[in-house]
């Protein structure tokens, strides 16, 4: 297990997992230190990205496009994606949103982890 | 929560953000970034971008979000598409809307759609389009309803708002700096003027004739005594002021 916590963002890798934990408020400042974190992983040979919202108590509008954008990353890197610990006010507003469609929810990183390594692998819906 | 009461949350919390960041004095980039970011925010769309008009005609990009490459670099507009943008109701901003006699549209649709842009909305500042805001599809896939084009349309106002506003304090930062760059000529051609009237003056007058610079050092030692009886003036004045005090 690889523990980073270099750009602020307090990240770590399961094998080729990487488990990235967003702050109190994913507002523009700290969606970008989450996105650049993810890209970071993804360039260094991650395979799956697990956000942990376990901290998150709100979700704004530039929290949202940054996270559809780390989901637009993850898809050209062919990189699965699941959001675990996502409090209720919060999924409720990406299932507003459609964000639901795109990414897995987990109840915690264990169901995160154990999601990403099931055998068959979540398909994942092409936007345009 | 109910859904229409949650959207509208959601909404009005991305309009204060935007009404805050526009007004934002600082980098204009950024500012436009933000704007960006805030109105895909609001409705989940995945990409987007924000292309500034110039006064020839053609289109730039100022900020992408999502795009393989920058919007715009190659697009122009005439007047008459312009005035169709003024004019045309949200239905005619959509590409998929065929039935539109966009000509701009035309012209550039499959550029558009290459990009997945889905629909274009003009930004119009005191009755002049400004640019436009291009936006791709929603994250949940739905269509775009009419409160969406409502909810983009007045974003999309306060974002030429700020657009327009920064350039104006641009504009108005290079004719101050016109402006002090001209009066600093002027004083040199003032103090050039001036000293080659003394040096005239001189020559003439029979008492500095074949001195040197007399009238600046004359000049220098009056601007010395000056300064000296200033100095004096305030050592005299000091003690006259704290007398006074003490009599109130």
């Amino acid at each position: 297990m690889e523990i980073s916590s270099s750009s602020a963002v307090r990240s770590h890798c399961v094998g080729t997992t990487a488990i990235v934990y967003a702050s109190d408020y994913l507002n523009k400042l700290t969606g970008e230190k989450i996105e650049r974190e993810c890209r970071r992983q993804l360039d260094s040979g991650c395979r799956a990205l697990v956000i942990d919202f376990s901290d998150t108590q709100l979700v704004n509008s530039i929290g949202i496009s940054i996270l559809l954008g780390i989901i637009d990353i993850a898809e050209k890197n062919e990189a699965r994606i699941v959001f675990s610990d996502v409090n209720s006010q919060t999924i409720e507003l990406f299932e507003m949103l459609g964000l639901t469609r795109h990414v897995v929810l987990a109840r915690n990183e264990e169901e995160a982890l154990s999601s990403l390594s099931s055998v068959v692998p979540p398909t994942w819906p092409t936007l345009h | 929560m109910e859904l229409t009461t949650q959207k509208l949350v959601h909404t009005f919390g991305s309009l204060a953000d935007l009404g805050q960041e526009v007004a934002d004095t600082g980098d204009f980039s950024e500012m436009v970034r933000t704007s960006l970011h805030l109105l895909l925010g609001t409705l989940a769309l995945r990409r987007g971008g924000v292309v500034e008009c110039a006064i020839d005609g053609s289109l730039y990009c100022v900020a992408p979000w999502g795009l393989e490459e920058p919007l715009g670099a190659e697009f122009t507009i005439d007047e008459k598409e312009k005035t169709l943008f003024l004019n045309g109701g949200p239905s005619a901003f959509l590409l998929e809307n065929l039935e539109s006699s966009n000509e701009f549209l035309d012209r550039y649709r499959v550029i558009l759609k290459d990009q997945s842009i889905q629909v274009i909305v003009p930004m119009i500042v005191r009755g002049e389009l400004s640019g436009f805001v291009m936006l791709g599809g929603k994250a949940s896939g739905e269509d775009f309803s009419v409160e969406d084009f409502e909810t983009i349309r007045a974003m999309v106002r306060h974002i030429g708002v700020g657009i327009h506003t920064h350039r104006l304090l641009e504009k108005l930062a290079r004719r101050a700096e016109d402006n002090r760059r001209l009066y600093e000529e002027l004083r040199a051609i003032y103090r050039d003027t001036v000293k080659a009237f003394a040096a005239a003056i001189d020559i003439k007058d029979k008492y500095t004739k074949g001195i040197r610079s007399a009238s600046e050092g004359i000049a220098r030692s009056s601007h010395a005594k000056w300064v000296g009886l200033r100095r004096k003036s305030k050592a005299f004045r000091l003690p006259a002021i704290s007398m006074m005090s003490a009599s109130l």
